[in-house]
């Protein structure tokens, strides 16, 4: 996946709120959004943006390289299967609420044809000063070389700014979303930060459920050659209680922050103590010899 | 949302899965109601989710019609809470298992978990039981699963009509929107079948939307009872807890959660604003959340990026007045008009502590949460 100033984008579900708002503020941040879809409302034009009724029409119009999905739950997989037919190789899907079972087909479509799925509930992916496809503050952060990737949203605003005390920016930044299951995980960003030539060290923000930070631990000790920084969120949640994320509970004792900070430790993995470390712990990483 | 066996077998029933035939009795019980059992013998089953209801004597087999009405009776009596009592047949079988589709985090994958025999001591050993993938199809299941039974020991007749049970369960399963639908034991009856003696069944509220079949069961109603009150994103952390957090998102809130832990306070509960910027909503949640007996600090960590801190400002002040005087409200506003949130609240009667930082934020709810307790 390569992203950068050239990348064109397509806003599916670009006639509702979100969709008209985020449209504004990423092309207020110089992102080339070149068409809309919303079923129904072709035809108009929302902040400049020509709209159609389907994305085979808005690609017969402009061919892009991404989706930006903010279309609501019940009619998710079928804008993200339109998306995935027409070969566009980058999907961030914003939507919450999306049923698993739509996520798992979407998450199938999406392997078969090599494209990329960021999210359910993602927000979004940020390369400063570069390209910005999500619904983060961008101001938040700063052009530099950290990768960041993390769950949560807010969690990955707070680290930029921790980052700025210590004049560190990002080379770029995946919010995988907060679902039960998501497309990309962390070992696909951790792999896609160690191709980057741009990236020295990165920052990884874990929280409780599933088993995804276990599943890029062993990634990193198979393939692991750049330092990586993790901070785990939960360690105080109890279980079979959801966290706000759907995707956020310990069941059956799997997938508790404690577990999953053991783990990556042992795979050679900084793992923060405290959520407040993110900006400091980076820092230190950049002594270490790689 | 999980469902009470009782509704979970009128769906199961529906998709061609056998179980017992069986009514359920509520407290308005008459006796003559279980007159279609004939002379029995009949199964009791309390209909509550918790798992233990063969410990606490919430399932049991009654011989004759007239004890199973006195049982029943003597149950309403003893549980206060107990609304529903499943009254089913009692059937007698040759070989029990246990039997799981679930939706799989680690996988991303349906699973199907067998072990053999069924019965409630099944999960004490989980070495016994044999995974399935299938990914999001079950087509590629019955080959697999019936080599599975046949190492098992079960005989081949029974193979057969396994495949039949495998097509309705799966089917069930996916058109049901399930995350777990857990039967154990599954049992075959000469002559009948697979035959579900139990059922647990959890699904995706995400998908309730799809499901208008749903909104006529007990389950639903009892679930929106289980929930009201809170918004969707609100999280009980401890509930002799004394500092409740208000926060822009789930992990920061859980990290918050965590930072007052490790510097020594007792975190209560999360509410998740997510992008939420409504006025009223957002007083609406903190009044929730202050009326909780121990609560001595409220914190408010907004993060505004795509939320304007100047909204949620004002949705704390006009909340101020309906908290209580034991509580006091720390700040932190950072980002999206996170100054002209601050200007709000200094025009407010009741001042909240205004802070800059994450991890002074925390000290001063962590302090001002230990002063109160030692002031009482």
């Amino acid at each position: 996946m390569h992203i950068d100033r050239q990348t064109t984008v397509l806003v599916q579900g670009i006639t509702g709120k979100q969709g008209r708002f985020h449209t504004a503020l990423m092309r207020a941040c110089g992102t080339q959004i070149r068409a809309g879809v919303t079923p129904g409302k072709g035809g108009l034009t929302v902040e400049g943006v020509p709209v159609f009724d389907t994305v085979k029409e808005a690609l017969r119009y402009a061919p892009v390289h991404a989706s930006i999905v903010f279309v609501p739950g019940r009619a998710t997989l079928a804008a993200v299967t339109e998306a995935i037919e027409a070969d566009i190789g980058l999907i961030v899907c914003i939507t919450e609420n999306v049923p698993v079972h739509d996520t798992l087909r979407m998450m199938d479509m999406a392997r078969d044809r090599g494209a990329v799925l960021l999210g359910p509930n993602s927000p979004g992916l940020i390369r400063p000063g570069h390209f910005y496809l999500g619904i983060m503050p961008d101001r938040c952060f700063r052009p530099g070389h950290v990768g960041i990737v993390s769950r949560s949203g807010t969690l990955m605003y707070e680290a930029a700014v921790q980052m700025q005390k210590y004049s560190l920016g990002q080379s770029c930044c995946f919010g995988l979303g907060g679902d039960v299951m998501t497309g990309w995980g962390f070992s696909d960003a951790l792999s896609w930060f160690h191709a980057d030539d741009n990236t020295d060290v990165i920052l990884m923000i874990g929280e409780i459920g599933g088993s995804d930070e276990e599943q890029a631990a062993r990634w990193f000790l198979e393939h692991g050659r750049k330092p990586v920084a993790a901070y785990i969120a939960g360690l105080t949640a109890p279980e079979e209680t959801i966290m706000g994320h759907a995707g956020a509970f310990v069941s059956e004792g799997q997938g508790s922050a404690a577990s999953k900070i053991e783990t990556l430790r042992l795979a050679g993995i900084a793992v923060l103590d405290l959520p407040t470390e993110m900006g400091s712990g980076i820092s230190k990483l950049f002594c270490v010899p790689s | 949302m999980k469902f009470i066996e009782h509704d979970a077998k009128v769906l199961m029933a529906d998709a061609g899965i056998a179980v017992p035939d069986g009514i359920i009795v509520d407290r308005s019980f008459r006796p003559g109601a279980l007159s279609a059992f004939q002379d029995g013998p009949v199964w009791l089953k309390a209909q509550v989710l918790h798992h233990q209801r063969l410990k606490r004597g919430l399932v049991k087999q009654e011989e004759h019609i007239g004890e199973a009405e006195q049982e029943i009776r003597s149950w309403f009596k003893r549980e206060p809470d107990l609304e529903n009592i499943r009254v089913e047949s009692h059937i007698v079988y040759d070989l029990s298992l246990y039997c799981c589709l679930r939706m799989d985090r680690t996988q991303k994958a349906v699973v199907l978990l067998l072990a053999s025999p069924g019965g409630p001591d099944v999960e004490l050993c989980r070495d016994g039981i044999v995974r399935f993938e299938t990914g999001s199809g079950i087509g590629t299941l019955q080959d697999k699963s019936a080599q599975e039974l046949h190492r098992m020991g079960i005989p081949a007749e029974a193979v057969l009509s396994w495949n039949r049970f495998l097509q309705s369960y799966g089917r069930f399963f996916m058109q049901q929107d399930a995350m777990i639908c857990e039967i154990n034991p599954l049992v075959l009856s000469a002559g009948s079948g697979w035959i579900a003696l139990d059922a647990k069944l959890t699904v995706d509220d995400a998908a309730r939307f799809r499901h208008p079949e749903w909104e006529r069961l007990n389950s639903a109603f009892m679930h929106d009872r289980r929930t009201s009150g809170h918004a969707a994103a609100f999280a009980d952390v401890d509930k002799n807890g004394d500092i409740a957090c208000l926060a822009n998102g789930a992990g920061l809130g859980m990290a918050t959660m965590d930072l007052i832990h490790r510097l020594g306070g007792k975190p209560a509960c999360f509410v998740d604003l997510g992008g939420l910027s409504d006025e009223a909503e957002i007083e609406k949640s903190i009044c929730s959340v202050c009326s909780r007996p121990h609560l001595r600090v409220l914190l408010v960590h907004v993060l505004g990026g795509i939320v304007r801190c100047d909204r949620v400002a004002q949705g704390v002040r006009s909340a101020l007045k309906h908290i209580p005087a034991r509580v006091t409200v720390v700040m932190r506003l950072s980002g999206n008009r996170a100054d002209e949130g601050k200007r709000l609240l200094e025009g407010a009667e009741r001042r909240p502590v205004i802070v800059q930082d994450f991890e002074n934020a925390v000290r001063t709810a962590v302090r001002l949460s230990g002063k109160d307790t030692h002031a009482h």
